[in-house]
């Protein structure tokens, strides 16, 4: 998806912020020389301990902080321009919005503050309260929220005005995993949608499910960069998983091995379900059974507005949407796409690709190798089957 | 990935109906009660009071949730249910004692109760409405009072209003007059309503815009396309907005309960009644006589005799004023200098003259006195004020005599140090809108002398009490919408307590500053003991850099005006309107902005 012809969604030359104390005297080094360019229509990780500049680096981008030194360019405009911020949708690390509003209320303000028509706010705010789940809860004010449900309703803000760049600081802190799960989902949805996404966490499996590239910061400064491919991949060693085997079968195999390439096998072990997907399970079993909860629901399917585009073409099917996303390579930008058709999610397409695509979409910068270009879900530690059916439920009934 | 929409909010309308159902069989209930006299005389008013409360929580509530409703629904809703309050309450009282909502002291009492509320939950409803218009600035404000309603400000303010307007009537001992009863309750009622609401509008200027700083939510704000100018224009119009419908409240129970209550008690006599209806309750010019020869012609006069007949005494005048320079001036510089001090002496003893009459058969027994600008006196009133007070010892009687424009009219009775009133035909006002009185003393033995401050005035009225009374309160919010931006111009670069500490001083010093200034004025700072020169004039110069530019607001004195039943004029508003509404509050809003714009929201938190 990236093209050449746009310029960075974000750009930051030698950035360094240093915090003064009430004598001019510089106390602390927040950021520190620090080029970034994420480019249009990807997923971007900040990545980072806490304290290593991520939330500044976010706040300078977004005006709140005045850089020290060096270049900041947002949407190509600078960081203070009032106009670039109709295009801009973010969730702070914490909530803050007012605590005597309710739901409603709350993304009603901020879709005032965007200009939305009365009709028009009205239908985002219920579809994004459908979504976030906490349309049931919609008429109790913000300061009776949980803080799960307040990073719901703030990520609901977020999204009022169909951002094209959305930030997110630490979205999924203070969420339980099933709106953990939502989030990411989401993010891989705008994504599809060719939106671009910057993301700062500490939470590592977020980013790695999510991010097209990381950088990672350290004391104000980059550490690494690169796409979670890049960083990841261990070329030292091999991994091979079938089904159970046999003691004479590991043994025959550990002979072959040493007759062919004179190594031996470092472990062997039953595959260990990721505590995410069993947790998962267990709600998704308590959901079938009917248990009540005063809290938030698992929430809808993305709001309509935000998953359709409006020159996307309605009679794409899905097969044609697969070889679009699967041939939107990093390596090989297809030089007819338009720089902002974004491959969506148009109505009437049949589910299950839908939710193939959904979980595809983050591989779809990796390299091709052996496998191909299939609807088979590439992530190998959670079951998405599983998460589909939790999060729109009535998909797969 | 259908997201149709599936219906989300729940339908109150059906609660809201019900709601209305219990309340109208209520009414009828209470309406038959009273018409066949089963309910007790003293349980009749506090049972309205309540069928009033409780029609106004019914449209509390659809205001509260009015959310569900579209707006048209909403404001068909409002206008039925209001009338049917109205009516309900009319009705209920005209069947029970037979008379109208401003009946008995209780009655009023609820009467003026009902409608400030009524007031109060309408003009809220109508301005959370209007500002649900999507522009970025209109959107803050509404967030302001929705804070302010939320945090329960407003509404205990407004109690405070509503409690201590309709008690004020009452503890107002009954023995003294009327018209003093009448001014009590207005200088009490409008001095403390705009106290509450200065202390309230800086507290919640600096407490709106410092909280939301401190906790962050101007973040999420800030993040939104929304200019730094446009938030503080938001926040500032939510001030002036809220302060608007608390102001109005307090208006309709002020102006409620002086008009159709203490006006309607009986005076204790007929001047008593006179007055209260003349002067208190009326807007009039106060206009400052001239003297018919002006101080400097006379002085000229005088002084060009005393150049021809005595130049000797004017050369020693000269010579004793500079005793040391003296011997190397000539003779004409000395006259020149005494010349010089002789007019200023002259002038002075002119000018007290002027207003003294000498003993009856002296020749300064008698003064003219020239009242200018009273062209529209006859349009409003038959009869115009001569003011006066006359200084001696208190008690003592004496008598003045009064002619005007050449007619003898009935000898003035005056007691010493009182400032009394005469009254003049409207129509002996000249074609000119002049007045000339001659007064003169008819006391053989004494001389009288008006002191300059309140000695002599004439009174016309120009209009009645209502409209001089919305404009006295005009200018009241337009002060109020300056102390707004006061209190958000410290808070942009201040926490929440020193703000508060900055607004509450500058809000004291603008109301103190026409004192300072008049002190400082007379203050002779080469009669402190131990104080230099050179400091004297320092202190005075920083007394007056920082108590002149603001002593124009004591000029605009609104409550004090309505007290004495003095004119407040249009030309008042627009004066308050540009000088303290636009310049004033536009420098404090662009010092504001300025402050804000450079100002980083967020904090170290590495």
């Amino acid at each position: 998806m990236i093209t050449p012809a746009d310029p960075p969604a974000i750009e930051t030359r030698g950035l360094t912020k240093v915090f003064k104390d009430f004598w001019m005297r510089p106390r602390v080094t927040a950021v520190d020389t620090l080029d970034l360019q994420v480019q249009p229509h990807e997923v971007f990780g900040l990545l980072g301990p806490n304290g290593s500049g991520k939330s500044t680096t976010i706040k300078i981008i977004l005006g709140l902080l005045f850089p020290t030194k060096g270049r900041v360019a947002v949407l190509g405009k600078l960081p203070t321009d009032v106009a670039i911020k109709k295009r801009i949708g973010y969730l702070p690390e914490e909530s803050y919005l007012y605590r005597f509003l309710n739901a409603r209320e709350t993304l009603d303000y901020y879709g005032r503050l965007f200009g939305l028509s009365h009709h028009e706010r009205t239908r985002r705010i219920d579809m994004l309260l459908q979504m976030v789940g906490l349309d049931a809860v919609q008429r109790r004010p913000i300061g009776e929220y949980s803080k799960g449900m307040q990073r719901r309703i703030g990520l609901a803000q977020a999204l009022i005005n169909d951002p094209d760049l959305l930030i997110l600081d630490e979205p999924t802190t203070g969420l339980d995993p099933i709106g953990t799960r939502q989030i990411k989902d989401l993010i891989l949805e705008l994504k599809d949608r060719g939106k671009t996404v910057l993301l700062s966490s500490h939470l590592l499996a977020d980013v790695e499910d999510v991010c097209d590239r990381v950088t990672i910061l350290y004391g104000g400064r980059k550490r690494a960069e690169g796409t979670c491919n890049e960083l990841l991949t261990v070329s030292e060693s091999s991994l091979i998983e079938t089904d159970s085997l046999s003691e004479s079968t590991i043994n025959k195999i550990e002979q072959l091995i040493q007759s062919e390439e004179g190594k031996a096998i470092r472990s062997v072990q039953a595959p260990r379900q990721k505590l995410e997907a069993l947790f998962l399970n267990i709600v998704h079993q308590a959901q079938n059974e009917g248990a009540r909860t005063s809290g938030a629901t698992s929430g809808g399917d993305v709001a309509d507005f935000l998953v359709r585009d409006a020159h996307m073409p309605e009679n794409l099917d899905g097969q044609a949407l697969i070889s679009q996303l699967t041939s939107n390579e990093p390596t090989q930008p297809a030089p007819t796409t338009q720089p902002n058709v974004a491959p969506a999610q148009p109505q009437g397409v049949d589910d299950a690709v839908l939710d193939q695509l959904t979980n595809t979409s983050p591989q779809t910068d990796q390299p091709a190798d052996d496998a191909p270009p299939s609807t088979k879900p590439a992530k190998p530690d959670v079951d998405s089957g599983v998460i589909d059916d939790l999060l729109g439920g009535d998909r797969k009934s | 990935m259908s997201a149709a929409p599936r219906s989300t909010r729940p339908n109150l309308l059906p609660r809201y109906v019900v709601l209305f159902v219990l309340f109208a069989l209520y009414l009828t209930a209470v309406n038959l009660l009273i018409a066949f006299g089963s309910l007790p005389t003293w349980a009749e008013w506090p049972t309205i009071t309540l069928t009033g409360f409780a029609g106004l929580f019914v449209l509390w509530r659809m205001l509260m949730d009015s959310a569900d409703t579209g707006t048209w629904a909403k404001v068909v809703l409002w206008v039925i249910g209001g009338n049917l309050l109205g009516g309900a309450v009319a009705t209920i009282e005209s069947i029970s004692t037979g008379a109208w909502v401003f009946g008995s002291p209780a009655q009023t009492v609820c009467g003026v109760i009902i409608v400030s509320i009524w007031t109060f939950v309408v003009l809220l409803a109508l301005i959370r409405s209007v500002l649900k218009m999507p522009w970025a600035p209109l959107s803050v404000a509404r967030a302001v009072i929705d804070e302010a309603v939320s945090q329960r400000v407003v509404v205990g303010l407004f109690g405070l209003i509503l409690l201590l307007i309709p008690i004020l009537p009452f503890v107002l001992s009954d023995d003294q007059p009327l018209r003093y009863r009448v001014q009590q309750f207005l200088g009490y009622s409008m001095g403390a309503t705009t106290f509450l609401l200065s202390l309230f509008t800086v507290a919640f200027a600096c407490w709106s815009l410092s909280s939301e700083i401190r906790d962050k939510q101007v973040f999420t704000t800030m993040v939104k396309p929304i200019g730094r100018a446009q938030y503080l224009i938001g926040k500032w119009l939510g001030l002036v907005l809220l302060n608007g419908v608390l102001l109005m409240v307090a208006g309709v129970g002020i102006a409620g309960f002086t008009v159709f209550y203490l006006a309607e008690l009986p005076a204790q006599d007929n001047y008593d009644a006179l007055t209260v209806r003349e002067e208190v309750l009326a807007a009039r010019i106060k206009t400052e006589p001239k003297p018919a020869q002006s101080f400097e012609e006379i002085v000229g006069v005088r002084l060009s005799e005393l150049r021809r007949n005595q130049p000797q005494t004017l050369i020693d005048l000269g010579r004793s004023q500079a005793p040391e320079a003296a011997a190397t001036m000539n003779e004409q510089m000395l006259l020149e200098l005494g010349a010089e001090q002789a007019a200023q002496q002259l002038f002075e003893q002119t000018a007290k003259q002027w207003r003294s009459l000498g003993p009856r058969g002296t020749p300064n027994h008698a003064q003219v006195y020239v009242f200018e600008g009273l062209e529209r006196a006859a349009e409003y009133g038959d009869v115009v004020y001569l003011r006066y007070k006359i200084k001696g010892a208190t008690g003592n009687k004496t008598q003045v005599g009064i002619e005007v424009n050449g007619r003898r009219l009935a000898a003035i009775d005056a007691v010493m140090n009182i400032v009394l009133r005469y009254p003049i035909d409207a129509r002996m006002v000249d074609s000119q809108g002049k007045l000339n009185i001659m007064l003169y003393n008819l006391n053989p033995a004494k001389s009288i002398t008006f002191p300059v401050e309140d000695g002599l005035a004439v009174l016309h009225t120009v209009g009645g009490f209502g409209p001089n009374f919305l404009r006295a309160m005009l200018i009241t919010w337009i002060t109020l919408a300056f102390l707004a931006a006061v209190g958000l111009a410290f808070a942009t670069f201040l926490g929440f307590a020193v703000a508060l500490l900055g607004g509450f001083l500058f809000m004291f010093g603008i109301y103190i500053s026409g004192f300072v200034l008049s002190s400082l004025s007379k203050l002779d700072m080469s009669k402190v003991a131990g104080v230099d020169d050179a400091i004297g004039f320092v202190f005075k110069l920083v007394g007056y850099a920082f108590t002149y530019p603001l002593s124009k607001f004591s000029s605009y004195a609104p409550v004090s005006n309505i007290v004495d039943g003095i004119y407040v004029g249009w030309s008042q508003v627009l004066n308050c309107l540009g000088w303290v509404g636009l310049v004033w509050t536009g420098v404090t809003g662009l010092i504001a902005w300025l402050i804000f714009r450079s100002r980083e929201l967020a904090r170290v938190q590495v």
